[in-house]
């Protein structure tokens, strides 16, 4: 490889060994996560006198690889050029444009050609961007599962869309976002809300009125916000947000952590309920909307099982709009409930008529990491020379319970901290259940709790879900954590591109870092979490909290099909 | 429906391929609509999203409705060369244009590559037959029959 | 003409009485090579089978424009063929045989039918079944990978080889692709008397009488054009849409075959010559060519995509002498590194016939560059 003997596994491709040779190719529509298709010829290298794709090449013997030959440099650039020339232009943060300042870009000699884009529900594609390479299709069908886009038509008019162009809120799309975490391109991106509200919130220390905004951010937001601004994926950045936060112009800075913690001390005793009555086992989690749309949709037969509980940011905007509002005396339609997730999917479940408690939608506005990452960016805060700011109370405070809950694994490891006590009735020593923790796909354990073994399943990805539901195995479970984004909500569809595998186990073992800091680690030690028991909720499954914290599911049928 | 149901039922017992189930579709039903395509992708689970890439990607399966004849001119080469653009022009004459359907819902036009007709042209595909050596005189005699 | 000769399933007979591997080593040794354009060693292509169960699909998606010699086999001669699939069936110890007949061929269908009918009684001593599918208007489709997937009912986009049809072709298994042409000589060549040299050409353009002509390899260009009467001096010869063109005056003398076409910079795809008249524009007639190829390519990579967008785009600038010798530069490089990037057969051909127009007839591009 440029004239260097080099030493190579059987099986490897021509990529691999370079990086591990510290020699840089740049590839475009490669992913590590995904099979390489060679689609966008970026990551040309000059083999025996040959053009190749290094993404798709294994090595044999006897190859003489050149990686920066004037050939290789021009067909890379032209190849460049090409894509360049029939996108609008997109930010500078992309991946794509980043490239394309890599690869010595000055000039584009060609206009744009392409002429349609399709926005409809909360995910839109735009095929002003797409450069066609395939990594949200990979996505979409071999990961997820879903099958809901795919390439249609051939040669220029390609493009990827769903079949028969029907509105993407009308498909048996589950909104989980993967297509646009994977997007080299924001060509497939979340639906800003809508203009007018990203406006109010962008210019909220400017509009002077009679609204108290305030914003919840999720466990998985702190791990992965920092990388929009240059950070290492391993670092926390809670009290950095919090400021920033600040700075931009919400009133209360809350954290939705608070409401995982809600969450727990609901689901377990949900949990407990069942197990004593032994009806509709296994619980499966409805934390993650996008599964629930998909059980909704593909699975009815499940939905007698899915927890009642609401997800974090729904419980956290019912107790907003209630309890809080009227605690510092504010109507609730004039209470602005912004939470800032990684997911897009949450977009769609803030919008559902069922989540109302007060009148009004109990989250007026979701955002993804993306989008507020890029807010921070455009009103030109410098987030990393913050100083760390502190969560208000009451509701920003939490216990690592929540803040495990960014975590494929956390939820049920959370869970199991609450009904630990319930069950044996005696304070929990060892809080870490790492039989729970990892990545695979599907993972399974037998915890013993009291007299009582508890079998557990962990699924992430909707995929694997699939997988575990249509085997029959979830059959054989008492409890079972459902995500439908790889990794979890670490790896949500609104998080900051570019997200592999890697990037993922980093975000995760960050966030199992924060709950070891902790001071409370068990949701119901919680103080705010007690207070408001007492105040407000009663008890847990109590009257007022089956008002306000549990919803029910109903069979859904898309549109069209 | 009883035909489409027919031709699945062929499919399932290994007569013929996908690619074969869809052509016959469209010879019963004119074209892929998202109602024939749905009731395929659900009568043999595959996915919709693949079932209309590969339709979409054939010239011979058109998914938008079309015209009760489909014309396809060659506008290769070898016809090129000898006049496929007079039988165009031809064609606009009788208000048939490229790319669009009559308002009578008779005639769909389209361009096609080669035909494999080069040693006779220019020639035309109307549905599946095939009309080689055309002049003036023979494509009146062709549309005027077919109405 | 050698390829209509009737064989009566006399070949196929003769075959019985061989082992395989013997029919295997006579059709190496007889030279066959195929005859859809790469030019393969027949005999070695059907000794790299696997094991396990294969399949053979005769690849009768003719797309090449200006190439029609196979519809010519399949109208004539259909039986040939048939015998030809059985014997190479024998030979591989295949069960179970496609024919991937295009889509605008459907009327040969029936006809094809009927034959696979009436020699029923043959197939049967080798327990062969034969399938026709129908393509549905795609040149692509042509490419052996992309038949499997075509026929396996998905997008058909050329798959990434190595693996090797042989290794994991249709439905994973191994399998063979075989052109039309080929196999209709296979019989042939256990019948006796026969010439490996003998091919067909399918001569179409500016021409009093274009057809099929069955000419012996290596003869000159001169000749073969001859044969078909051409209406004025010809001036340009395209061999097909994707083997690139000579200038006719240049190259009269040359004897046309795989080899010496290859070191023009050309490739004999398919034996079909397009024949342009003297009044013919380059400028013109590349643009024709390059939207053949805008209709045809799939949308995989990005330089056949886009590139070949952008060349239609640049000659049409230039034909309406609006281009600059800037322009004539980029097309140049387009149409180098679109070949060189590619990522299946059809992209690395899509720019053939513009490189050669560019090499011979570079001065008519200047003349109409500001």
């Amino acid at each position: 490889m440029n004239g260097k003997r080099v030493k190579v596994k059987k099986g490897e491709t021509i990529l691999d060994i370079a990086k591990r040779n510290g020699i840089n190719i740049p590839t475009l529509c490669y992913h590590p996560d995904l099979k390489p298709e060679g689609k966008c010829r970026i990551c040309l290298v000059e083999v025996n006198g040959k053009l190749v794709t290094s993404c798709n090449t294994k090595v044999e013997e006897k190859m003489e690889i050149f990686t920066n030959t004037k050939r290789v440099l021009e067909a890379r650039r032209l190849n460049m050029e090409l894509i360049l020339s029939n996108i609008t232009y997109a930010r500078k943060d992309f991946e794509l444009i980043k490239l394309a300042k890599e690869l010595g870009i000055r000039k584009i000699r060609f206009k744009k050609h392409v002429d349609n884009s399709k926005g409809r529900g909360p995910i839109e594609i735009d095929n002003h961007r797409c450069i066609l390479c395939g990594r949200c299709v990979q996505v979409c069908q071999n990961i997820q599962g879903i099958n809901n886009i795919d390439f249609v038509n051939r040669g220029i008019f390609t493009e990827v869309t769903t079949p028969f162009n029907i509105p993407i809120k009308d498909s048996p799309c589950t909104f989980c976002g993967q297509c646009a975490l994977y997007c080299p391109e924001n060509a497939v991106r979340e639906r800003a809300f809508s203009e007018k509200l990203i406006k109010y919130v962008e210019n909220i220390s400017i509009v002077k009125d009679s609204k108290f905004s305030i914003v919840q951010t999720a466990p998985a937001i702190r791990a992965s916000l920092g990388e929009m601004f240059g950070a290492e994926p391993r670092t926390l950045v809670t009290g950095k947000m919090v400021a920033a936060l600040r700075k931009i112009g919400f009133d209360k800075v809350f954290d939705t952590d608070f409401g995982a913690d809600l969450t727990i001390m609901e689901e377990a005793n949900e949990f407990v309920e069942r197990i004593k009555k032994n009806k509709n086992l296994p619980l499966l989690t409805s934390c993650c909307p996008s599964w629930i749309r998909f059980a909704e949709e593909t699975y009815p037969f499940l939905l007698k099982n899915i927890s009642t509980c609401k997800s974090p940011q729904q419980m956290f905007g019912a107790i907003a709009k209630t309890y809080y509002a009227k605690k510092i005396g504010v109507k609730p339609k004039d209470l602005i409930v912004v939470s800032i997730m990684p997911c897009i999917a949450k977009k769609f479940e803030a919008e559902k008529p069922e989540m109302e408690s007060a009148g009004c939608n109990d989250v007026d506005i979701v955002l993804t990491t993306r989008e507020i990452g890029r807010m921070i960016e455009r009103k030109k805060i410098n987030f990393s020379k913050f100083g760390d700011g502190e969560f208000d109370e009451p509701l920003g405070i939490s216990s690592g319970g929540g803040a495990i809950f960014g975590a494929t694994g956390g939820v049920t490891e959370s869970v199991l901290r609450v009904i630990y006590e319930i069950f044996t009735d005696k304070k929990l020593k060892k809080v870490n259940f790492k039989q729970v923790r990892g990545f695979e796909g599907i993972r399974d354990t037998e915890i013993e709790m009291g007299n009582k073994n508890i079998k557990i399943a962990i699924a992430h990805g909707l995929g694997n879900i699939r997988k575990l539901i249509e085997s029959g195995e979830w059959k054989k479970y008492h409890f079972i954590e459902m995500m439908a984004c790889p990794g979890g909500c670490i790896g949500g569809g609104g998080q900051p591109r570019p997200t592999t595998w890697e990037i993922r186990k980093k975000r995760i073992a960050a966030l199992y870092e924060q709950d070891k800091k902790m001071k409370i680690r068990v949701a119901s030690h919680n103080p705010a979490i007690k207070k408001i028991y007492k105040e407000f909720l009663g008890k847990p499954l109590g009257k007022k909290s089956e008002k306000l914290l549990h919803t029910k599911y109903k069979k859904r049928k898309p549109k069209y099909f | 429906m009883k035909k489409l149901n027919l031709l699945i039922l062929k499919y399932k017992k290994e007569e013929f391929n996908l690619l074969s189930l869809l052509e016959e579709t469209v010879k019963v039903k004119g074209f892929l609509s998202f109602e024939t395509l749905n009731y395929i992708s659900k009568n043999l689970k595959i996915p919709l999203a693949k079932l209309y890439g590969m339709a979409s990607f054939y010239s011979f399966l058109p998914t938008a409705k079309t015209g009760k004849y489909v014309i396809r001119v060659c506008n290769s080469p070898s016809c090129y060369l000898n006049g496929s653009q007079e039988v165009l022009e031809i064609l606009k004459k009788f208000g048939i244009e490229v790319g669009k359907t009559t308002k009578n819902r008779k005639f769909t036009l389209e361009l096609t590559s080669c035909i494999g007709c080069c040693d006779s042209p220019p020639a035309m595909m109307i549905n599946n037959k095939v009309y080689k050596n055309l002049d003036k005189t023979k494509i009146w005699n062709i549309i005027k029959g077919l109405k | 003409m050698q390829i209509l000769r009737k064989s009566g399933w006399a070949g196929f007979e003769k075959t019985l009485k061989m082992d395989r591997k013997e029919v295997i080593k006579k059709v190496k040794e007889s030279g066959l090579n195929g005859r859809s354009g790469c030019n393969f060693p027949t005999g070695l292509k059907w000794e790299l089978m696997g094991k396990g169960v294969r399949y053979l699909i005769c690849n009768a998606n003719e797309g090449e424009p200006g190439t029609f010699k196979d519809k010519f086999i399949m109208e004539k001669n259909p039986s040939l063929l048939i015998e030809g699939i059985a014997i190479a069936s024998y030979a591989m110890g295949i069960h179970k045989t496609f024919i991937y007949l295009r889509g605008e061929y459907s009327y040969l269908k029936p006809k094809l039918e009927r034959v696979i009918k009436q020699s029923e009684e043959y197939l049967k001593k080798i327990n062969l079944k034969i399938n026709i599918n129908l393509g549905a208007g795609s040149y692509l489709c042509g490419e052996e990978t992309a038949i499997m997937e075509s026929i396996e009912g998905k997008r058909p986009v050329v798959r990434q080889k190595p693996p090797y049809p042989p290794e994991v072709g249709l439905y994973g298994k191994s399998t063979c692709v075989n052109n039309v042409e080929t196999l209709a000589n296979v019989p042939l060549i256990f019948l006796g008397g026969w010439n490996n040299k003998l091919e067909l050409y399918s001569l179409s353009g500016d021409l009093k009488k274009p057809g099929v002509h069955e000419v012996e390899g290596g003869i000159k260009l001169k000749q073969i054009v001859s044969l078909a009467k051409p209406k004025t001096e010809p001036k340009i010869i395209y061999f097909g849409a994707s083997g690139g063109c000579l200038p006719y005056k240049k190259f009269e003398n040359l004897s046309v075959g795989y080899k010496s076409i290859s070191e023009q910079g050309c490739m004999l795809n398919g034996r079909g010559l397009i024949i342009c008249g003297k009044n013919r524009e380059i400028v013109e007639l590349s643009k024709i060519f390059t939207e053949f190829f805008l209709q045809e390519n799939c949308g995989y990579c990005t330089p056949c995509r886009e590139g070949n967008f952008r060349i239609w785009e640049l000659l049409k600038k230039i034909g309406c002498r609006k281009g600059r010798k800037s322009d004539l530069n980029l097309l140049q490089k387009l149409a180098y590194y679109i070949s060189d990037t590619s990522y299946c057969a059809l992209g690395t051909s899509s720019t053939n016939h513009l490189k050669c127009a560019l090499k011979y007839f570079k001065g008519e591009f200047l003349k109409l560059c500001k």
